[in-house]
């Protein structure tokens, strides 16, 4: 019998022990100590003291490691590992009887425990989640956005989240929450509401995710970094949790507030090596034995090098020479601005990029010569950024004697409209064009652009001059520069040292790529094996390609895309970075026989900047004279930022806060003084591209005249406008830009003249597909009472009473944007009055965080938001008016009017999804029993309509009193209604096909699936296109005319390439899931039409999707279709990734038009 | 305009079967062992690929399309590193295009399994191996069919034999993972079985014909034609089903296991193991290792068999038939509604048979390989377990499978513990472990590990595999200790009385199962105490 029991735990920062008596169960030796990257010495540091104080011997002494650096020092000392969350249980357990759930937050993982009891053995059982894929939602986001924001540590302690106002912020990801907090600091939004938003972000990202659908019941204990050293962040789980409390009527102590109930307790640093402790006591006795110090002293002496060289990969260079050649080819000259002799006029575009981070700008011939460049980090606000960086530019020329004549000005980065408002600059151009034609003018034919900087990753593909594709990292953060810097410093390295410390590394530890939380757990691993620092940097350079290319980006098979490399962004300044760029690069291209050309573009930081400079010295050229407010002016921009009640948008029930920002150059001022008290300066709107626009299509004859403002008419506001002010007003959406209500109405009218030139089918068929149709009855005939009437009329009548009375609900989700219309006429035929049949509300954010938490697990988007619509039936629509049945059916097989198929399947995610939801509300408690509604979810053939009839019959006979008869009746309605509603859209999307092929205009086919109708699962990305010009279709409103599709297929039929036009034999072997086959037509019919482009929707995690990736693209490359692709969609809306897109795709299909259907691209009206 | 087409399949002919070698992997290396055999034994060159490792996961991210599931980066990655291994040794991508090809099943169901076909060749195309011949065998087709390929010829004999090797692999399989965690010599029993499936590959081999090798005497002639051709599919039946050789190879089998030497008194949580097929099949990086995770930690595995895989099959085409029959039972006149009903009958007995003979050879084949494998749980049973919470019509065969199993082992308290292994993407194992949240709320007495096997985040995964197995721990040694008190026998007594009985320490040691115990010590410790108590059951035959 052991007389200690030793508990370890060895952490990324610390090591933590305690020595337990076994007989009386305390503990007789404890300490907590900082191992500064050496964990096997401190433990055998701690080791020696614990032999000499308590006196633990191989002979007396059990021990039990745990944390992320406890594993192979379990090993060498006969000890046994105990995973760190499972101690943790224990020690809670042990420690706090009353507590139910766990929450832990901790640098780069969240874990949440649930205990439940567990009748059989009358112990807890304990149901552990964690995130193990991703650092969103912990405190990685946390330290990324104060990185930002740059709280100090005691202020940011105290940062409160009771009474501070929220704003939506996105907790998945620190990129996704950086472009949020980026909007909300444009526009004014103070420190203490951001992080306060922060918090809320991250506690329900973590309540929606880790609690895989289960109630957090009290008490709650709060444990790790963030819990508890963040006032605000217990705050926001104190304000939280009792709302889902409150939501499932969850029985609490009475008396008891929040704050006991949810609790961070004291002191909790030993509880990982005492629950290990504890774990000692459910193992053998044979198990844990102390086996003494001898093999760790080996270990620290012989093994740990042993173990390094085994392991290990060798450095970033073999040899000085391979060092000295890719120094001499890769080193960056210093750049030298141009001299200019004293009195010479400087005639120059600038071109100005304000990113995220730093605000970029340059001096140009406008034939393309860089003169000056100037960089500025962000200071928080991009007028004032500006104000610096030109003021930077502009000595560069005077201080020399010179003078400077501005000839044209080009913006770019996040804040590129409000810049070209406020300087009245000449072109505001969308940043992935910028930096393409950055490098195009720089580089011969480049084809693949990475631009990598602190924050972004952007991987543009270009064939031939035109953006083929590019990558945003919108999904994940691992693989920027910011994780090296922040390492980097970690180690007390300052980043400009970086490639030089790391090029010191003659061999180096092999990280597995990923997301930094699988990096930082391996850095502690690797520090425990001795590797160095710089030997750690090296690594970790090496895995950036990785995680940039295989990560993030995710390219396969990159030699496809070419062999010529510009790289460019702040992080290629690293050249360790860069040595490991090239590696990988040339790896990618072993065996191809073909070399890569990888360069570093030479202004690596000011890519953007040249661009947007190019394009505006092109305008120049062109003979565009510039609207630029001098650069006196600049100097002298006053602004005042105003966000209040004051500035609230009450022109829809969202009731956005806007934000005002009143700009004063010296020119408007003066004019002002000079004009004083006869006119006063418009209130411009502020041109949120790419909203508000300009003409009814590209390359469309007519332009749609968007509202002008009067100049001379002040409107009436609520938020004094200095005289000589120009407001900007920052709003959501185009509508909040104005504050006159008669502006307002013009600007809609002027969206709804291009909404109505150019008709969105998608959003037009999932409006129809919802409506009350007008359908006769087919239900059985109902006799009148009397006396002697039989049994079988009465039962008749007292159902059809009944039908008159039903309720049945339909969640609004999935196949029913196709299939809604089949339900609705058999519902209505059979004498359920369309009143009475329901659909839960469209989907948006509020019903999704109001439903979503039940679900236990993490489908792909579109099923998970099932869950939210049947909540919304519940919890909404039943509160109303009570439903009797709601209505959610399994689709298995599907309609479908293409041929040659093998089979004709829905999607299983789908097919299952309404028994998941049936599953998450009746899990904990039956709530539909005891909401009194029964939920159908039977299985349906929709391919066959013997079988659906008969499928039918099984689920509604009882409910609805119904005959065999009537039921097939009743089907044959619903079919004859589905054929009619895609017929009507057919119709209609004929109409417009037509028009355009007459008007030589694009439009744009939406390749997805048919819960893409969905506007909450497409998030508006069609509208956008729509309000920009493009007619949208989607795979499921193409007109099937025959003559059409003789025109598009005819010659491949004639020619025995398919069977029929509705054939996809020729590109598609495996043809069983109905919307794969209907996706992959859809992209045939675009590929054949002149003018049609596509656009990809997929979700993330989309099973049938992601083999047909490759197929969809082939189509339509292989016919030079305009085609760009939307992945990974899910409930995060990455609004400036999307925004990014739409216009780089906008731009591309206008330089189509011109090229293809030999149509000028009209200007933008601000261009 | 151009337009896109897909890639060109080349065949395979007949002709290059002596110097074209056959490329199979995706099941455990047993398995596979046994499958070459029967390739080998009908006259085809065949190699098995290794298990699917983390960098195969890393090269099928690399050469594959985004977004795909676990099990498809894994075996297309391990496929394509194959290759590129064999390019290193020397073949040029023209040789190894020429002299190899890849086989694998088709399409199941409507989940992304079959459409592996085309990522297959899309990676490989990728990797610079296209034109790369992948095979398929059509899963719905059963064993008559033809991959089109000529080169490729599915007789009865090759479909028996296979079947035979499927069945034998998982019994080798299931038996390995019932004895290795009592063995007393650590290793014994990997030992043992490889031995094993060696000599049971090599009878394999050596007991199918060739193709084309139809020679024959007179008088067998004479009694083949007397016979016809169902009575010669009959014989060959039997003979497979019921030939001395195969016996008598299991029979080794048997005699070679029943050496290693075992303490059954080391209390075990017995951990149930279900999932998605290849995830919980695969002994690899494609799990994490948790199986030899899980031994480490002192847990015995109960896994799947792919017999039950094939049940299954059989099941889901009869189900989906019956949907179709019901919807049409009222169609036409009386006469042709009878005709039809006689017809669906047929049919309805021709299913119940074939899964009636699956499930009986499987258990034959158990039997005689030491009796320590069960029986395969019947696909009825499973559907009705499940019918409450997962419709088994909703295919794909992870979704109600995965539910049923689960209350099925722990209603019949034959395991502490479920594990459900679910790749990352697997579409209808997602949504079953949705369901399940709630099976595990009307069974409060299941400890259920679900594990997404992501190829990524082993260390959480054995963090919760840890948690859980430490409650299944309890429970084993709680239901242990609980017999102890119960028949008043010391554990000390009853490590003696088996001390003193050598023949209770072999491996294939069978003795009575009270119902009601999971662990086998528990299982044990009854026994013993019987014995101890003079009361000498009746021991199956060994």
């Amino acid at each position: 019998m052991a007389e200690y029991l030793v508990g370890f735990d060895v952490g990324s920062t610390t090591v933590k022990a305690v020595v337990v008596d076994a007989a009386t169960d305390t503990v007789v030796w404890q300490d907590y100590q900082r191992h500064e990257t050496r964990q096997p010495e401190k433990v055998l540091e701690f080791l020696d003291r614990m032999e000499r104080d308590p006196g633990i011997a191989p002979h007396n002494t059990r021990i039990f490691f745990t944390g992320s650096g406890g594993g192979p020092l379990a090993a060498r000392t006969g000890g046994k590992f105990v995973q760190e969350v499972h101690a943790v249980a224990l020690a809670v357990e042990k420690l706090h009887p009353e507590v139910y759930s766990v929450i832990e937050l901790g640098g780069q993982d969240a874990k949440i425990i649930i205990f439940q009891d567990d009748p059989a053995s009358g112990r807890r059982k304990k149901i552990a989640s964690m995130n193990d894929k991703c650092a969103g939602g912990t405190g990685a986001v946390l330290d990324k956005i104060n990185a930002k924001l740059r709280i100090p540590v005691d202020e940011m302690a105290s940062l409160p989240y009771r009474g501070v106002k929220l704003h939506p912020v996105a907790g998945k990801c620190g990129v996704f929450a950086e472009t949020d907090i980026n909007g909300l600091q444009k526009a004014g939004t103070p420190a203490i509401e951001l992080m306060a938003s922060l918090f809320d972000a991250i506690v329900l990202q973590n309540l929606s995710v880790l609690t895989r659908g289960n109630t957090l019941l009290p008490h709650v204990l709060l444990l790790g970094g963030p819990n508890t050293f963040l006032k605000g962040m217990q705050e926001a789980w104190q304000a939280n949790i009792p709302r889902m409390w409150e939501d499932r009527k969850v029985a609490l102590p009475a008396g008891v507030s929040a704050e006991d109930l949810i609790k961070t307790p004291a002191n909790a640093q030993f509880y990982a090596a005492l629950g290990a402790v504890e774990y000692a006591r459910s193992e053998d006795s044979a198990i844990g034995v102390y086996t003494g110090r001898a093999e760790l002293v080996h270990y620290l002496e012989r093994g740990r090098e042993e173990e390094k060289a085994k392991s290990g990969a060798k450095g970033l260079t073999s040899s000085s020479a391979e060092l000295e050649t890719f120094l001499a080819r890769y080193t960056q000259k210093e750049f030298r601005p141009k001299s200019f002799a004293v009195g010479e006029r400087v005639r120059v575009v600038m071109g100005l990029d304000a990113g995220s981070t730093s605000t970029k700008a340059v001096l140009m011939r406008p034939d393309g010569e860089l003169l000056v460049k100037a960089y500025q980090l962000s200071g928080g606000n991009p007028i004032e950024d500006t104000i610096a960086v030109v003021d930077g530019l502009r000595r560069q020329v005077e201080d020399q004697g010179a003078t400077v004549d501005i000839l044209g000005v080009g913006t770019t980065g996040y804040a590129k409209d409000m810049l070209k408002d406020v300087l009245h600059a000449d072109v505001a151009l969308v940043e992935t064009v910028a930096h393409t034609m950055s490098a195009m003018q720089l580089y011969d034919d480049p084809h693949v652009i990475v631009d990598v900087g602190g924050q972004d990753i952007k991987l543009i593909f270009v064939r031939q001059g035109r953006v083929k594709d590019f990558k945003l990292n919108t999904q994940c953060s691992a693989g920027n520069g910011y994780f090296l810097q922040a390492t980097a410093e970690g180690f007390g390295i300052p980043t400009k040292s970086y490639a030089d410390k790391a090029f010191t590394a003659r061999s180096m530890p092999e990280f597995g790529y990923g997301c930094a939380v699988f990096l930082q757990g391996d850095i502690v691993n690797f520090q425990r094996q001795g590797w160095r620092a710089e030997e750690i940097l090296a690594g970790l350079a090496a895995v950036l390609p990785k995680n940039i290319f295989l990560y993030v980006a995710a390219v396969p098979n990159l030699p496809l895309h070419g062999s010529r490399f510009v790289l460019q962004g702040g992080t290629q300044k690293n050249l360790a970075v860069v040595k490991a760029e090239v590696d990988f690069l040339r790896s990618c291209f072993r065996g191809s026989r073909i070399e890569p050309e990888i360069m570093v573009h030479e202004h690596c930081g000011e890519s953007g900047a040249i661009g947007a400079a190019l394009e505006a010295g092109r305008l120049f050229l062109r003979g565009h004279r510039t609207s630029f407010i001098g650069l006196d002016a600049v100097e002298k921009i006053r602004y005042e930022t105003t966000r209040n009640e004051a500035t609230r948008c009450n022109y829809c029930k969202n009731n956005c806060l806007r934000t005002f920002l009143d700009v004063t150059t010296e020119e408007q001022a003066a004019h002002a003084a000079h004009t004083a008290k006869v006119v006063s300066f418009p209130v411009l709107p502020a041109e949120p591209s790419p909203l508000v626009s300009i003409m009814a299509a590209p390359g469309a004859r007519t332009v749609v005249e968007m509202p002008k403002p009067s100049p001379a008419v002040r409107t009436k506001s609520k938020v004094p406008l200095a005289d000589g002010a120009q407001r900007l007003i920052l709003a959501t959406c185009e509508k909040g830009t104005v504050e006159d209500i008669d502006a307002m109405r013009a600007i809609k009218s002027g969206l709804d003249a291009v909404k109505s030139a150019n008709p969105n089918l998608m959003e037009v068929a999932s409006r129809r597909a919802f409506q009350a149709l007008d359908v006769e009855s087919v239900a059985d005939p109902i006799s009148r009472p009397s006396l002697f009437e039989r049994e079988a009329s009465r039962q008749r009548r007292e159902a059809a009473s009944r039908r008159a009375q039903f309720r049945v609900g339909i969640p609004r989700v999935l196949n029913a944007y196709t299939y809604a219309p089949l339900f609705q006429a058999y519902f209505q035929s059979l004498g359920i009055p369309a009143a009475n049949i329901v659909y839960s509300h469209e989907t948006s954010s509020e019903l999704y965080r109001a439903g979503s938490s039940r679900g236990a697990v993490d489908p792909c988007f579109p099923s998970k938001i099932a869950l939210a619509h049947v909540h919304d039936l519940l919890q909404v629509q039943h509160a109303r008016k009570p439903l009797n049945a709601i209505w959610f059916p399994m689709y298995d097989t599907l309609t479908t009017h293409l041929t040659h198929l093998t089979g004709s399947c829905a999607c299983p995610t789908v097919t299952a999804t309404p028994e998941a939801a049936k599953a998450a509300f009746t899990k904990e408690r039956d709530l539909f029993a005891e909401h009194g509604i029964t939920y159908v979810d039977p299985i349906l053939n929709l391919q066959d309509e013997e079988v659906l009839a008969d499928q039918m019959f099984r689920a509604w006979s009882v409910l609805l009193g119904l005959s065999p008869q009537e039921n097939r009746r009743a089907v044959q309605v619903g079919f004859q209604a589905l054929v009619r509603f895609e017929a009507a859209t057919q119709r209609q999307a004929r109409e417009v096909l037509d028009q355009l092929e007459r008007e030589r205009r694009m439009g744009i086919v939406m390749l997805g699936r048919p819960y893409h109708h969905d506007p909450g699962v497409n998030h508006g990305i069609l509208d956008e296109f729509q309000k920009l010009g493009y007619p949208i279709f989607s795979q499921s409103t193409l007109p099937l005319d025959h003559d059409l599709l003789e025109r598009l297929f005819g010659d491949e039929v004639r020619s025995c390439v398919i069977a029929g036009p509705l054939d996809i034999s020729d590109v598609w072997k495996n043809r069983y899931s109905a919307s794969t086959n209907h996706k992959i037509w859809a992209a045939k019919f675009a590929a054949r039409h002149p003018n049609l482009a596509a656009i990809e929707l997929s979700s993330f995690k989309c099973g049938h999707d992601a083999p047909i990736y490759n197929v969809i693209e082939g189509i339509l490359e292989r016919s030079g279709t305009p085609f760009f692709a939307f992945k990974d969609l899910d409930e995060n809306k990455p609004s400036g990734s999307l925004r990014i897109r739409v216009e780089t795709v906008d731009h591309f299909l206008r330089l189509h038009c011109e090229r293809e259907l030999s149509v000028p691209a009209p200007e933008r009206v601000w261009a | 305009m151009q337009h896109y087409r897909r890639p060109e399949e080349l065949l395979f002919t007949a002709a290059e079967r002596d110097h074209v070698t056959i490329l199979i992997g995706g099941l455990t290396w047993k398995h596979e062992e046994l499958i070459l055999a029967v390739f080998q034994s009908s006259g085809y060159r065949c190699a098995r690929l290794p298990v699917p490792s983390r960098p195969d996961f890393e090269a099928g991210k690399q050469y594959g399309n985004n977004g795909q599931c676990n099990p498809t980066y894994f075996t297309v990655g391990c496929l394509v590193r194959y290759l590129q291994q064999l390019e290193q040794n020397g073949l040029s991508k023209q040789q190894i295009a020429e002299k190899y090809v890849f086989f694998s099943a088709g399409s199941c169901g409507p989940c992304r399994f079959g459409m592996y076909e085309a990522e297959y060749r899309y990676a490989l195309d990728n990797a610079g191996f296209g034109g790369f011949r992948v095979l398929i065998f059509q899963q719905g087709d059963g064993i008559h069919a033809s991959s089109g390929h000529s080169g490729l010829t599915f007789s009865l004999d090759f479909g028996l034999n296979g079947l035979n090797a499927l069945m034998i692999g998982d019994v080798i399989s299931d038996m390995s993972y019932r004895i290795r965690p009592f063995e007393k010599v650590p290793g014994e029993t990997d030992r043992v079985i490889e031995q094993s499936v060696g000599s049971m590959a090599e009878l394999l081999r050596a007991r199918g014909a060739k193709p084309g090798d139809e020679r024959t005497s007179a008088v067998r002639a004479a009694f083949r034609t007397a016979i016809g051709a169902p009575g010669r599919i009959a014989l060959k039946i039997l003979h497979h089903l019921y030939g001395r050789e195969i016996l008598d190879a299991i029979e080794e089998l048997r005699a070679q296991l029943n050496q290693i030497q075992v303490d059954r008194l080391r209390v075990k949580p017995v951990v149930k193991v279900t999932g998605e097929f290849w995830a919980q099949l695969t002994e690899g990086d494609g799990n994490f290792q948790i199986f030899e995770f899980l031994e480490g930690e002192g847990a015995q595995l109960l896994i799947e068999p792919i017999s039950t895989w094939v049940a299954y099959l059989t099941r889901l085409e009869w189900t989906v038939r019956r949907e179709r029959n019901r919807g049409r039972r009222g169609r036409g006149t009386l006469l042709q509604q009878a005709a039809r009903r006689l017809a669906v009958g047929k049919e309805e007995m021709l299913f119940s048979t074939a899964q009636v003979l699956w499930s009986r050879t499987f258990s034959r084949v158990a039997k005689r390989a030491g009796g320590l494998t069960p029986e395969l749980v019947g696909q009825e049973k499973l559907a009705a377990l499940a019918a409450p919470f997962f419709n088994e019509l909703a295919q794909g065969g992870e979704g109600h499978m995965e539910v049923a199993k689960s209350i099925y082992y722990t209603t019949h308290n034959l395991c502490h513990m479920v594990l459900s292994l679910k790749p990352f993407g697997c579409m209808p194992s997602t949504q079953s472990d949705g369901v399940q949240a709630r099976v595990v709320s009307k069974f409060p007495q299941m400890i259920y590990l679900p594990v997404e096997t992501s190829g990524e985040g082993a260390l959480h995964a054995y963090s919760r595999a840890q948690m859980a197995l430490s409650e299944a721990r309890v429970r084993a040694r709680d239901e242990f200790d609980g017999i102890i008190q119960r028949r008043g026998r010391s554990a000390e007594e009853l490590h003696t009385y088996v001390a003193a009985h050598p023949e209770m320490q072999r491996a294939l040691y069978r003795f009575p199962r009270q119902p009601g115990i999971a662990g086998e010590a528990a299982q044990f410790a009854w026994h013993i105490s019987d014995r101890m108590d003079g009361r000498r059951m009746r021991m199956p035959a060994a």
